[in-house]
């Protein structure tokens, strides 16, 4: 397992900038598509603004709906990036260097696109400083701490913050890489003041490592906090159905689950897309999802006592939510979805070493898995607001409008656009990362096997 | 519990203080010693709807077209809650009168980022327009779903420009209104009295629905003047607060039907049954 | 230079090592204080069998003693499959000495039916059953605990025999009886290969099993007696805290063993400490994650019957348990366990971890006397809260001489079987090498899938 790769430095390093340096004809077709959907949910928002939130499909008492469950998906999905990266960094987890950058990347602009949800879908964005700065502006008021709502825009600004920081530090060494190998003035001038003048001088190197690892050890906190805080943003309201004490690791262990599932996903595109198959292998792929089906199960765990103590005091209202959730049509439909997508099928697939190892499959079992969560999320926001108390004359019903479902596709192209920007502009593949791999790695013999090992740093 | 014997009578006497169990910031005291509120006896409601119409013209609610009312965003500070009762051809109606409940414990009021919504010392739940961004997290967190969201600006008929209230802001799209207590009509008698030199009088102060109410069912007061129409109506043995078990401290009190024929009553808790779904 | 990890391991492979069973001597002034205060353990036992049969109040400190056992001695083995499945190299010389845990966990079984006997009837209170009738909760608990400990039995079981079944003649030789509980060891490759599978399936499946009865009894005991009390987080604060004091009581036996099996303890070395030290300190900040979770959303809502258990179990009733608990299992342990020197020695991180243990002790006080005392356990919401329920002598004796039996019963398991595991040791050290790389000695470690 986890055999590494062996090439000599100079076709690493060309293979590795190779997107970076070219220009494919997909690459302007896939981005004008994207783009297209993105006019459409800016003219959406535009209405919005204009003539109010009547175009979504809120009624009374259902006040959130999609945009909200959009929001915890992709801050769900960025969770993958800490996942990735910190922790199997701060464990010494060999597999992980050509994955991590990626993670990181796809982090940033799901981070990035969960943000804008909050903002549109309240009913006067243009007063968004007014709870995500603390400052009291001309309204003699501070914003009000005790509201999930202004612990959210902190999290996750310092998650946003601290992430990009962790991808930069990473990324200096390939930055003077792409430096040394520009094409022409323009960008070699453009690469050269990112790097920051990184030259690979012993201090430098060390002075990286560091601060990698300092990172990883510091985001750890920040990345449970940010998901927990968003559980929270249901939890502490007495919203039969949202009040549950276990929501906040429910929520960190499902925003993991969905995330690395999508860091499988993307991967596997890469793989094809940008030409990295000597890089991204069975074996990574593989372990990938060996962690998948720990992380799966625990949250499945979760799963189960959110229902257990949800139906545990038998609250009348409580109750009604759950039924609504699990039983009545049409959310039966999205509830067996939900856990086929989310957990029946992928993980028994995954327990055979055959799927964990097939590009295919584990395509298709990811994307299931970030289908299912996205219910997920929609089984946990909605219902309980339409079933809210126990005045059953208020109970409502919520069907998502067409703008919702342009916002929602939107976000998608946004995400991927902005990923291939990125991989368009910068070193999507840790190359420096990699190169150590090379070098750290090694082979014991035991008899007449001859096993892959690596040296400890 | 054998030890509860040797329990010491200082011990006994905490407990029995804390017997309660509501946190303390619910109980204290508006600092000018007023606490408006209501109380609905639900035996003279006939479910007429005059509150709900004079509420409307009192406060500039938006109209409430078919279209508005079918895709349930109509707006009704107040509203009838009807449930029924039985089986055909056995059933009878049963009406509650819903509004803000001006909670002293609100739920509302810590989830407000912008302190839209917060607790005046006169014990309203107070909701400020100009601040509010409408993010919506306290209609979530109300129980009673009084919390309404203008999801347009509200328009009138060219005829009916001259009814408007100028007392009350007309709220423009993208913010949350609810029930005031027609603050409006506080204010003025708080300063028709202050100009007279005297105390506000009970029952000095009516909001719309308390004064369009033909049956008198409901009343309006201070629930900290021992001696106001509120405070002794709320002594009796048939009051009750809505959704008790969320512990919110509402100020508006409910007293309970009086009906021989009725089984065990259910609103002590505020749980209708489902099945009786309007 | 060598490098810290691989100090000692390579001890394993020249000469081959044979592991022994810890040598106890009945005069050591620690062995016979642990066997007076197991004995103690047992008089007491019977003394509270004979006296309170089926008098709740009466089995609340025996409750805390189940979940005290519960969350040692049960959750010290998972550490060795856990560490197993993560191919964790340094736990290597670990495993075996948190198998035998599986040993002295029996206890709880013991402890768990005359409590299960003195519980109230399900109706007209919340619990996890919702009219299943089949038994619950007394059949179903006690099913779910007995399956559990067996599998840790198993576990044990099958892991010793390589190092207790010598060379395929010996076994050959025995008489029917024993060599069937010697598996009938030849050391095939078949038989390799079942063993592997069996320790990996069957470890996985103690950590389900864990997991899921400390949710079963911490509900049936705990919540599911003080109405009104609702926190989904609880089952899991419960398993989270037991493996934080699991690893602690590893921790702890490690450094004893060090101290007084020279021959054992040369493997034991700082590097288990650091690693160990590290995953201590995760689960002591994971304790304040789960804690916070459960008090912020109950502090914040301010529904009154959550209020009135949080003021039971947090703030008023039982709060000086409540803060001795904090002080031992967070407060102190996260303060001295951020430092480097700290966890690197096994001395330190086994200093940190007794008062990770005796904080449980505490912990275990807040969450089950009250419910265990509670005469009114029916309804949806506590009107009063109940008054705190101190200990009474019987019951101080009873927790410290079952706390003592629990570990008089290991000792006696570690004096009968080899208390290392010299066949995984030695697979272990086939795959670390020591290399020169530039200038600096490094470790090189295999991974075989």
């Amino acid at each position: 397992m986890q055999e590494p790769v062996v090439s000599d430095t100079r076709t690493a390093n060309r293979e590795l900038l190779d997107f970076v340096f070219s220009w494919p004809k997909w690459f302007f077709a896939v981005g004008g598509a994207l783009n297209g959907l993105l006019v459409a949910a800016v003219a959406v928002v535009i209405l919005m603004l204009m003539f109010g939130l009547q175009f979504l499909g809120y009624s009374h008492p259902v006040y959130w709906g999609f945009l909200i469950v959009n929001f915890v998906f992709w801050i769900g999905v960025s969770h993958a990036g800490i996942m990735v990266s910190a922790i199997l960094r701060l464990t010494q987890a060999e597999w992980r260097r050509p994955v991590t950058r990626a993670a990181e990347v796809l982090t940033i602009f799901s981070l990035l696109t969960a943000v804008q949800f909050p903002l549109i879908h309240s009913g006067r964005p243009w007063r968004t400083m007014y709870w995500t700065f603390p400052y009291d502006w001309n309204r003699g008021a501070w914003p009000n701490p005790r509201s999930p709502l202004v612990w959210d825009p902190s999290a996750i600004f310092t998650y946003l913050t601290s992430t990009i920081l962790f991808v930069y530090v990473a990324l200096l060494p390939d930055l003077a890489l792409a430096r040394d190998r520009a094409p022409n003035r323009i960008s070699r001038a453009i690469y050269g003041v990112l790097a920051l003048g990184f030259r690979g001088t012993t201090r430098q190197w060390r002075i990286q490592a560091i601060a990698g690892l300092l990172l990883s050890a510091i985001i750890l906190p920040i990345f449970v906090s940010v998901h927990s805080i968003v559980s929270w943003d249901f939890a502490v309201t007495t919203v039969p159905g949202w009040h549950n004490t276990v929501f906040a690791p429910y929520f960190v262990i499902g925003a993991v689950h969905s995330g690395v599932s999508a860091v499988v996903t993307v991967m596997i595109v890469m793989r094809y897309a940008f030409g990295l198959k000597r890089f991204i292998k069975r074996d990574h792929i593989d372990s990938l999802a060996r962690l998948l089906i720990v992380v799966a199960t625990v949250w499945l765990f979760f799963f189960m006592l959110d229902l257990f103590f949800g139906l545990y005091g038998t609250e009348p209202a409580e109750v009604d939510t759950w039924q609504r959730r699990l039983v009545e049509p049409p959310w039966v439909v999205i509830a067996i979805t939900f856990i086929i997508c989310a957990y029946v099928i992928p993980v028994p697939m995954w327990l055979f070493r055959g799927v964990r190892r097939s590009f295919f499959w584990m395509f298709v079992t990811t994307i299931l898995v970030n289908v299912g969560m996205w219910l997920e999320r929609y089984m946990v926001v909605v219902p309980a607001l339409e079933r809210k108390s126990g005045l059953t004359f208020t109970y409502g019903d919520y069907a998502p409008s067409l703008s919702e479902f342009i916002l929602v596709a939107a976000s998608f192209a946004l995400v991927i656009l902005g990923f291939l920007t990125f991989a368009k502009l910068l070193p999507i593949m840790p190359a420096a990362d990699i190169k150590e791999g090379q070098i750290l790695a090694d082979r014991i013999k035991v008899g007449r096997a001859n096993v892959p090992a690596a040296m400890r740093e | 519990m054998s030890n509860a014997a040797h329990e010491s009578a200082a011990r006994a006497a905490a407990v029995g203080a804390l017997g309660q169990t509501i946190p303390t910031d619910a109980e204290v005291p508006p600092s000018d010693g007023t606490r408006w509120g209501m109380v609905i006896d639900l035996d003279r409601c006939t479910g007429c709807q005059a509150c709900v119409v004079a509420c409307q013209a009192e406060n500039n609610i938006a109209l409430n077209e078919e279209q508005r009312v079918l895709e349930r965003r109509a707006k009704t500070w107040i509203r009838i809650e009807r449930y029924w009762e039985g089986e055909f051809p056995n059933a009878k109606a049963r009406f509650i009168p819903v509004l803000c409940q001006h909670c002293g414990n609100a739920p509302c009021e810590t989830v407000c980022p912008v302190w839209a919504t917060y607790h005046n010392p006169e014990g309203l739940n107070v909701q400020v327009y100009n601040r509010c961004i409408g993010t919506r997290f306290c209609a979530n967190g109300c129980p009673y779903s009084v919390r309404y969201f203008n999801f347009w600006n509200p328009e009138w008929p060219e005829s009916l420009n001259n009814q408007l209230n100028p007392d009350v802001t007309v709220r423009s799209k993208g913010i949350i209104e609810k029930c005031t207590f027609c603050v409006q009509r506080i204010n003025r008698a708080q300063v028709d009295a202050k100009t007279d030199g005297r105390e506000v009088a009970d029952g000095e102060v009516q909001p719309a629905c308390v004064q369009s109410c033909p049956t008198t069912a409901l009343t309006f007061g201070d629930f900290n003047d021992e001696g106001s129409t509120v405070s002794r109506l709320a002594e009796s043995e048939r009051r009750y607060t809505l959704l008790e078990n969320f512990g919110t401290d509402p100020g508006v009190v409910y007293l309970k039907k009086v009906d021989p024929h009725a089984e065990a009553p259910e609103g002590g808790h505020g749980h209708a049954p489902a099945e009786d779904r309007a | 230079m060598i490098h810290p990890e691989a100090a000692g391991l390579h001890l394993a492979l020249r000469p081959p090592y044979r592991p022994q069973a810890l040598k106890v001597s009945p005069r050591h002034a620690g062995a016979a204080a642990l066997a007076v205060l197991g004995a103690l353990g047992v008089v007491t036992y019977v003394v509270k069998l004979v006296t309170a049969w089926g008098d709740r109040a009466a089995w609340a400190y025996p409750t805390v003693a189940l979940m005290f056992v519960l969350s040692t001695a049960t959750a010290a083995p998972l550490v060795a499959y856990a560490s197993r499945m993560a191919k964790g190299y340094w736990a290597l010389p670990v495993r075996r000495i948190a198998a035998l845990y599986a040993v002295p966990s029996l206890l709880s079984f013991v402890l768990l039916i005359p409590i299960m006997a003195a519980l109230p009837p399900l109706e007209g209170r919340s619990n996890l059953w919702f009219g299943f009738s089949g038994g619950a909760p007394f059949l179903t608990d006690a099913l779910a605990l007995s399956i559990l400990l067996l599998t840790g039995l198993a576990l044990l079981w099958f892991s010793a025999v390589p190092d207790v079944a010598g060379p395929p003649s010996r076994v050959r030789a025995m008489p029917p009886l024993r060599r069937w509980l010697h598996l009938n060891w030849a050391g095939t490759q078949k038989q390799w290969k079942l063993l592997r599978a069996a320790n990996l399936t069957l470890g996985a499946f103690y950590l389900m099993g864990y997991v899921y009865v400390h949710m079963l009894l911490s509900t049936d005991l705990g919540q599911s007696l003080l109405p009104g009390w609702r926190s989904g987080i609880f089952p899991a604060y419960n398993a989270l805290t037991g493996i934080q004091a699991g690893i602690a009581t590893i921790l702890i036996t490690l450094a004893l063993v060090r101290k007084f099996s020279p021959e054992a303890g040369r493997f034991i070395g700082d590097e288990q400490a650091s690693a160990l030290g590290k995953i201590l300190l995760a689960t002591v900040l994971m304790w304040f994650y789960f804690f916070w979770s459960d008090f912020l959303l109950m502090w914040y809502a301010r529904l009154p019957g959550e209020v009135a258990a949080m003021q039971t179990t947090v703030a008023i009733t039982y709060v000086l348990p409540f803060l001795l608990a904090l002080f031992l299992m967070l407060l102190i342990p996260f303060v001295l366990l951020i430092f480097n020197r700290v966890r690197q020695s096994l001395t330190l991180v086994a200093g940190v971890s007794v008062f990770i243990v005796a904080g449980l002790v505490f912990d275990r006080i807040r969450f089950y006397v009250a419910p265990m005392a509670n005469p009114e356990p029916f309804g949806h919401v506590m009107h009063e809260l109940p008054a705190p329920y101190w200990p009474n002598a019987l019951d101080v004796l009873f927790l410290v001489g079952m706390i003592g039996l629990m570990f008089a019963v290991y000792l006696y398991a570690a004096a009968r079987v080899p208390i290392l595991n010299g066949w995984e040791m030695r697979q272990g050290s086939m795959l670390r090498k020591e290399r020169t790389f530039m200038r600096a000695r490094v470790l090189v470690l295999g991974k075989p899938d």
